[in-house]
């Protein structure tokens, strides 16, 4: 894939993975209002309340960057969507997934662009970098789904 | 449909609206329909569909967001007659607003009614519901987003996910899954102006409102045998809206 040219210098990267991966290509440590990419990939919450936590903490920094008119993308597992693993950590993917394109629908009016990229068992970093960029720098694609991986096709996996 | 495999049935949420219409539907089926609800109205709601015979349909009120809540549920159902053989995951509010406007209790309160009490009481009657029991929740067409929903849309879009993820583990001991209402006749809709409301009705393809009875009678079917090789689905009950302009 052809590198994206990162469309901010600054964003609120939650994810240390990712923000890592990020920082390489030049984006630093940011404010939600600067732009927002929350990874919760991985986060496997062990009960309601820590999933209620999560799914507060997401709302929060949503409205911060969607109140600055700054562009929303969530990092979600794939297999989560599909219900593979815990039900906790498939409410917080497919909640998430309702919550984009929630703020989609509502920022279309403003120009405000919310996005996902779900990733796979392969969990491949450098393409997941390549998707969020690219997804923030289009502000015409609000409310898509880019799959990293393919996980999403075919039929699933045992 | 035989007798056999018909029992108790919980539904949460049910003093009106689509709740009281699915106690009535599986009532009406012969089964055991054990209304839930934080309003007291629950009761005269469940006396209502009993026709006035004692124990047709019981009411008990109870926070379903609370451990305390959930246990009031539990007692009531060990106190019923009739096996617990589907649980019905209905109880669902709505906090509207603008995610700019939106508050964090707005947030939160959704957040527990909808989703959180759905899946604390799936795990909770999940060893009573084993072998020929069934899960539905009440999802919505929201969940795929909506302006002014972003708690409702997560809280929604999250019960889809619980569906799936439950539907894998209690396969094929319990059958779980979903069913997503569009624009359904209810006391909700009918506060919305009417020419907002003509402006959704104009966008479904059966030019109408769906009603209580027709989620209802979704409900009763994902419940039954008919649908014994059904898991893990959202049935979408909206006139066509899924597909409409």
């Amino acid at each position: 894939m052809t590198e994206v040219a990162a469309p901010t210098r600054r964003l609120c990267v939650r994810g240390a993975a990712l923000a890592a991966a990020l920082q390489e290509r030049g984006i630093t440590d940011g404010e939600p209002e600067h732009g927002l990419v929350l990874d919760l990939h991985d986060a496997d919450p062990g009960s309601w309340p820590q999933l209620e936590e999560l799914l507060v903490d997401a709302y929060a920094l949503s409205k911060r960057a969607f109140v600055a008119g700054a562009p929303v993308v969530y990092v979600l597992d794939e297999a989560s969507l599909y219900g593979h693993r815990s039900a906790l950590r498939a409410m917080l993917a497919t909640g998430l997934l309702g919550g984009v394109r929630s703020l989609a629908a509502e920022g279309v009016r403003h120009g405000l662009a919310a996005n996902a990229v779900t990733l796979d068992d392969r969990g491949q970093l450098a393409l997941t970098v390549e998707a969020v960029l690219w997804l923030l720098s289009q502000p015409g694609a609000s409310g898509q789904v880019h799959h990293c991986g393919s996980a999403h096709v075919g039929r699933p996996a045992a | 449909m035989s007798v056999e495999g018909k029992g108790t049935v919980v539904v949460t949420g049910a003093a009106r609206g689509i709740g009281a219409a699915i106690a009535g539907c599986f009532l009406a089926d012969g089964w055991s329909p054990l209304l839930v609800d934080l309003s007291p109205e629950v009761e005269a709601t469940a006396a209502r569909l009993g026709h006035g015979r004692a124990g047709a349909a019981r009411a008990c009120v109870a926070d379903v967001t609370s451990a305390e809540g959930r246990n009031q549920l539990c007692e009531a159902v060990r106190a019923g007659e009739a096996p617990l053989r589907a649980l019905v995951n209905n109880a669902g509010i709505t906090r509207d607003s603008l995610l700019r406007k939106m508050s964090e209790e707005q947030m939160r309160a959704v957040l527990r009614v909808n989703l959180g009490a759905a899946y604390e009481l799936s795990l909770r009657f999940a060893e009573q519901l084993e072998g020929q029991g069934a899960i539905v929740s009440l999802s919505s067409k929201s969940a795929s987003g909506n302006v002014g929903q972003y708690n409702y849309a997560v809280s929604k879009a999250g019960l889809l996910g619980l569906t799936r993820s439950l539907a894998i583990a209690f396969a094929p001991r319990i059958r779980v899954n979903a069913l997503a209402p569009a624009f359904i006749a209810t006391e909700m809709t009918d506060a919305i102006p009417a020419e907002l409301r003509e402006k959704f009705i104009s966008r479904i393809p059966f030019a109408r409102a769906g009603t209580p009875n027709e989620v209802a009678a979704a409900a009763l079917w994902l419940s039954g045998p008919e649908a014994s090789y059904v898991t893990g689905q959202t049935l979408a009950v909206c006139g066509g809206r899924s597909f409409g302009a």
